[in-house]
Formats: C-alpha cells, sequence, structure tokens
C-alpha cells in the first residue's frame, strides 16, 4: 500500500517538472489545432509528433501524446459548433445543437459549455480511470462476440430512432452506413467485396472523407444557398460565463453522459463516436422537451461533449488495463507506449507505476488548460460566426479537402468527399439525417466481425444473441427503443382520442 | 375520381423525396445481385443488411404511395430531435452555381495542386455566389491563405498537400 502510495507521488510530482509541463502545453496546443483541422484528428497528430519523441524520457513523450489525444476533441468541438463542420467524427454530435445555438448567436455560450464538458467530463474521467479501471475492465470482459455486436446493434437502433423524427428513415440510413462499412476488404475471410474492379475500393471506405463530405462539404453548399453570415441574428447573444451556468444547470444530463461515456469507452472497439452519439440520444429520451433538440437546446451540446471527452479517457482503461485499444487513436497512443517501454496489461501500474500516475495528473492538468484555453479564447473564436459566408465558405471547402488529402495522399479520397457531400445535402433535403450513416459506417466493421465470431461460436446458431443476461437486455432495449416512436405516436393519438370524447357535447 | 387518385399518385414521382428512395432501392438490388457470387460466409452479413434496408425502402415507398395520410402520421411522426429536417430548394441557381465553384477548385487542385486550389477556391465562390465588390479582398486573403497553409501544412507539420498533375517533378 505505501509503495502504491510512494508510486502515485512520485509520478505526481514527475509530472510537475518543467519539461513536462512544456510538453504538456505543446500537446495541448497541437491538439487543439490538429482538432480544428478537418481530418486530421489526434490519430495523425500523435504520429506525426512520434519521431520528435523518439530520444525523450517515456514520460515526457507520453504526456505530450496524452496531451494531444486528449485536448484535440476541444479542437473539434470549436469547428461543429461554429461552422457545422467536425473536426473529427466524434465531434459530430456536438452539431447537431451546437451549430443551431451559433446560428441563433449563442455560439459563445456553446463554446463556454464544450470547454466546461472538457474539465467536468475529462477530470471525473480521470478519476474513475484510477479507481474504477480494474472494475470496468473485468465487467468488459463478459462481453463476448454475440455482445459486442448487440452493443453496435443497441447504438444504431437508439440513434435511429431518438435522434431522428422518422425511424423508418433512421434506420434506412443506418442500413445505408452499414453497408457502406462492408465495402472492400473482409477482414474476417480475406475476400474482396462490392469493389466493382476499382482497386480504390478494395480497401475499405475511409471514415473521414465520408464525415467530412457528409457534413462540411454539404455545409459549403447550404450556406452558399442561403448567403450572409452563419449567425443568422446579426449579432452575438450568451456569453461564456452563460455556458458555464446552463452547464451546471444540467446535473443529471451530466451524471448520465458521464456513465455513458466511460463504459462505452471502456468497451473494446466501441469508442467515442458511439458514446457521444448515445449520450445525445438519452438527453433527447429524458428530455421534457424533446421537440427542442436540433433547434439550439444546450443539452444537445453538454450531453455528446460530457460523453466524448470522459469517454476519451474511458478508452484508456483498456488500454491500460488490459492493452486492448479502444479507438483508433487509442490504439495509436498503446503503439506509442509500448516504444516507449511502457507495456500495458495488468502490471502496467506496478511496473511502470510513475511514468502512467505523471501521465494521469497531466491528463487532468490538460483538462485545466483546455478550460483555460477555452475562455480566453472562445469569444473571438464565436466571432467567426459573424463573418460573411464569402470568407467562411471558401475556408470550409479548403481545409475539408486538405484534410480529406491528408490522410492517404490521394486525390480519389477528395472525389469521395465530395460524392459524399452531395449524399449528405440530398439526404438532409429529404429528412434523411446523415448521423445514423456514419455511426453505420463506424460501428459495421464492429457488428460484422461479431457477428460472424457469435456464429463460429455457437456452431451456427443465433441462440447466442440471447445466451447471456448482457446480450438479452441488450436485446430488450434494441427492439425497445425500434417501437419506441410509435408507441409514444399511438399513446399520443388514444390521449386525443379521449379528450375528443370527453369533450365532444 | 379513381383517376385522379392515380394521377396525384404518380405526380410522387416527381417528388425528390421518392425518386430517391427509388436510386437507393435499385442500387441495394444491383449489389444484392452481386453479392450472390461472393462465398457464402463472406456474403451473408451484407445481405443481411442489404435485405433489411431494402424491406424498409419498399415499406417506405408503398406507404408514400398508398397510405400518405398514415407515411404523415406514423411512418414519418413529426420530428422530435430531428435537427436535420427538410431544407427545400432555396434557389435551384445558387445550388447549380455552388457545385460548379466546387467543380472548379477540384479542376484547379487536380492540376495545379493546392496552391492554386486556394485562390481559385475563393475566386470561383466570389465570383458565382458572392459579391463582385469582395474580389479583391477575396484575393488577398486567397494569397495569405496559400502562404500560410503552405508554411504550416507543408513546411512544419509535414502534411501532404495537393501538388497538381502539371506541376509534380
Amino acid at each position: 500500500m505505501t509503495d502504491h502510495w510512494s508510486l502515485v507521488v512520485s509520478g505526481i510530482t514527475l509530472a510537475f517538472t518543467l519539461k513536462n509541463i512544456l510538453a504538456l502545453i505543446l500537446g495541448t496546443v497541437i491538439g487543439i489545432v490538429v482538432g480544428v483541422l478537418p481530418g486530421i484528428g489526434p490519430t495523425a497528430g500523435m504520429a506525426l509528433l512520434l519521431p520528435m519523441t523518439f530520444g525523450w524520457p517515456p514520460a515526457t513523450a507520453l504526456i505530450l501524446m496524452g496531451a494531444i489525444f486528449f485536448s484535440s476533441n476541444f479542437g473539434g468541438s470549436i469547428t461543429s459548433i461554429l461552422i457545422n463542420a467536425p473536426g473529427d467524427a466524434s465531434n459530430s454530435a456536438t452539431m447537431m445543437d451546437g451549430f443551431p445555438m451559433t446560428e441563433n448567436g449563442r455560439g459563445n455560450e456553446a463554446l463556454g459549455i464544450s470547454a466546461t464538458s472538457v474539465i467536468v467530463g475529462g477530470g471525473v474521467g480521470v478519476i474513475l480511470l484510477v479507481f474504477t479501471a480494474p472494475l470496468i475492465a473485468m465487467f468488459a470482459l463478459r462481453f463476448g462476440p454475440a455482445e459486442n455486436a448487440l452493443l453496435a446493434v443497441f447504438a444504431l437502433s437508439i440513434i435511429a430512432a431518438m435522434v431522428v423524427g422518422s425511424p423508418v428513415k433512421g434506420l434506412i440510413s443506418a442500413g445505408i452506413g452499414l453497408f457502406l462499412a462492408t465495402i472492400g476488404y473482409d477482414g474476417v475471410s480475406g475476400n474482396i467485396r462490392f469493389s466493382f474492379g476499382v482497386p480504390y475500393f478494395e480497401d475499405e471506405l475511409q471514415l473521414i472523407p465520408v464525415v467530412v463530405g457528409m457534413f462540411a462539404v454539404s455545409q459549403v453548399i447550404t450556406m452558399g444557398e442561403e448567403g450572409g453570415t452563419i449567425a443568422k441574428v446579426g449579432k452575438l447573444a450568451g456569453s461564456l460565463m452563460e455556458g458555464i451556468k446552463s452547464y451546471a444547470r444540467h446535473p443529471a444530463t451530466i451524471l448520465r453522459s458521464l456513465g455513458i461515456g466511460v463504459f462505452i469507452g471502456a468497451l473494446p472497439a466501441a469508442g467515442r463516436v458511439t458514446s457521444s452519439f448515445m449520450a445525445y440520444a438519452d438527453a433527447v429520451r429524458s428530455s421534457k422537451n424533446p421537440e427542442s433538440f436540433g433547434k439550439g437546446n444546450p443539452e444537445g451540446v453538454i450531453a455528446p461533449e460530457t460523453a466524448n471527452n470522459s469517454c476519451a479517457m474511458g478508452d484508456l482503461i483498456p488500454t491500460l488495463a488490459l492493452g486492448i485499444p479502444g479507438s483508433t487513436a487509442a490504439a495509436v497512443f498503446l503503439g506509442i507506449m509500448i516504444m516507449h517501454g511502457v507495456v500495458p496489461g495488468p502490471r502496467a501500474f506496478v511496473d511502470n507505476g510513475q511514468v502512467l500516475y505523471a501521465l494521469l495528473t497531466s491528463l487532468v492538468l490538460v483538462t485545466v488548460v483546455v478550460f483555460v484555453f477555452g475562455i480566453s479564447c472562445s469569444g473571438y473564436f464565436a466571432r467567426l460566426s459573424l463573418l460573411s459566408n464569402e470568407v467562411i465558405v471558401p475556408y470550409i471547402l479548403i481545409f475539408s479537402l486538405l484534410g480529406a488529402y491528408a490522410i492517404r495522399n490521394s486525390f480519389a479520397d477528395v472525389l469521395l468527399t465530395c460524392f459524399f457531400g452531395l449524399l449528405g445535402y440530398v439526404m438532409k433535403r429529404f429528412g434523411y439525417n446523415p448521423v445514423p450513416l456514419i455511426l453505420g459506417l463506424v460501428l459495421g466493421e464492429m457488428a460484422e466481425k461479431n457477428f460472424r465470431r457469435a456464429m463460429i461460436v455457437s456452431d451456427g446458431s443465433y441462440s447466442i444473441f440471447y445466451a447471456s443476461w448482457i446480450a438479452k437486455i441488450l436485446l430488450a432495449m434494441s427492439l425497445l427503443s425500434i417501437i419506441y416512436p410509435y408507441l409514444k405516436v399511438l399513446y399520443r393519438r388514444a390521449g386525443r382520442g379521449r379528450r375528443h370524447v370527453f369533450s365532444s357535447p | 375520381m379513381k383517376k385522379g387518385i392515380l394521377s396525384n399518385r404518380l405526380k410522387l414521382f416527381k417528388k425528390g423525396e421518392v425518386l430517391f428512395l427509388l436510386v437507393v432501392f435499385f442500387f441495394l438490388l444491383f449489389v444484392l445481385r452481386e453479392s450472390l457470387t461472393y462465398p457464402s460466409d463472406t456474403r451473408s452479413f451484407p445481405q443481411l443488411i442489404i435485405l433489411g434496408t431494402l424491406f424498409l425502402c419498399a415499406v417506405l415507398i408503398m406507404v408514400t404511395f398508398f397510405m400518405p395520410s398514415v407515411k404523415e402520421t406514423v411512418v414519418t411522426p413529426e420530428p422530435e430531435g430531428n435537427p436535420e429536417v427538410s431544407t427545400g430548394w432555396r434557389t435551384k441557381g445558387r445550388f447549380y452555381r455552388g457545385w460548379l465553384s466546387i467543380i472548379t477548385s477540384l479542376v484547379a487542385a487536380f492540376l495545379f495542386g493546392f496552391i492554386f486550389f486556394i485562390p481559385v477556391s475563393f475566386i470561383s465562390y466570389t465570383v458565382l455566389l458572392g459579391r463582385r465588390q469582395m474580389l479583391v479582398k477575396a484575393v488577398l486573403l486567397s494569397v495569405v491563405t496559400a502562404v500560410v497553409v503552405y508554411i504550416a501544412f507543408d513546411r512544419f507539420l509535414g502534411i501532404p498537400t495537393m501538388r497538381g498533375l502539371l506541376l509534380r517533378r
């Protein structure tokens, strides 16, 4: 016990050395910048700076990478809120109410909410990470292939049914996304599917061109049609302080989103996109005014941002405790840890306790640095929404397409981005929310791999999908989330019918 | 009377929403046919997804044609959390000009790389969708942006940028 606490104390002391503080600040700034640029994101940011850290002490290198890993989310939320273009796929859910807030002149308040959620989501996430990592990791191990496949189904059904007005259209959108995830190389059998002889499609569809196209390029067209400025009211209302106050007014939403974020983060392969959308759907479901979502409801920013930030920490639970990364960015982080001699697993905190506690302390400090940065600079960022679309639109287009190109150095990715821009525009126009499509694309691989593994384990029997109590709960919740909107309509009709009967002369 | 109902239903074809659904439906049929050529273990999951989505598309098409009142109330209940409700064509002209601006920028990027892509994006947008008096400002902004992107992406961060077919060495 004494040894454990001495490791904690020496880790905290190590985090506060000048070199590590400088690495933390540098990582935070770079993280925010790569988060702002659509398509770059934390994975590319960490990969770009990796060669620079080869000669560094492990703690300093991991602090730099941890700061990039965590702070990029805030950068992504800035563009999601102000210009409706997510820096990373995990920021997509924030756009749904963040951008309408900007249109209403409340971009400053939305950024205040986002900055506060960094310190709350991230801070609580780290504390939970320290105290609950072993427990959550052990529970996560109960998730077999069937449970993981059902988790993907549940995430898709809840998004399709809750976030989108029409569940049928939401499910069609999710179906298209799941189909897109099957294009290219089949990771289980090694066959190539739906490439139609085009080499480009033999590799799987990259997420970033699809996300950037569906949201940023379609937004370019919408803004081009509208002209004027992003903020429709012509002046900024609301302030950062209002954002902080607004955040504090929704403790129940915060607690639920924290729980969703940490739990989803702890599950291998589920990730930040899933957690932010699930938290958003949960906020819609539990709200007394669900119709206000999508029109600039602050809860629509609080829920995904809190979940996203706590999930980033939750992501580190399986990474540190089991050596299983929860996302692509966590996988890169895992690789960097191993490169620097910090081997994750059940003994990680025994063998490299000082370095890991220094990392965790620094992650708490990163939340503070991001919060201070957000509070000091958000006002300037929010003024972007008052600039003419003639200035903003070319910037969105340029950075979206440069980001899409940067992933693989391929012009075909740029063309794909534009194609999905057109598809996103058409879908929005006809009432199909593109969000389930994105989630389908994200979860498709996880759903398919686990579905096939489960079928192999059960020798072809579907009974595995309702064998365990976790599977039963997930299955029941998936079915309930799909029929819930219809039950609501029938309930309303019945209520109207009753009122009609009673009010009839 | 029946003729009137039929012609009303046929008018639905002119609506983009039905056309979009039909395009999705036939595309899914096409990929379903393609999937039949794959080994059974490889095709099972995509087929499950395609068939499920086809079924939903068919339901939506049928309901749109034969039970429009049901579609309005049950299949498409009033949006609750839907931020992306149908926006309609604001102005078709601006839509086409917007795409013309994007295509022009893409051609510039493909042929001449990002150094030309940035000015062309600004200028084409201003000429096609903006105010002409902003042109000088757009040119200046584009030059500054191109220089900043070159220094930040190319020199500092090492992020790959488009080189252009004609300028590639």
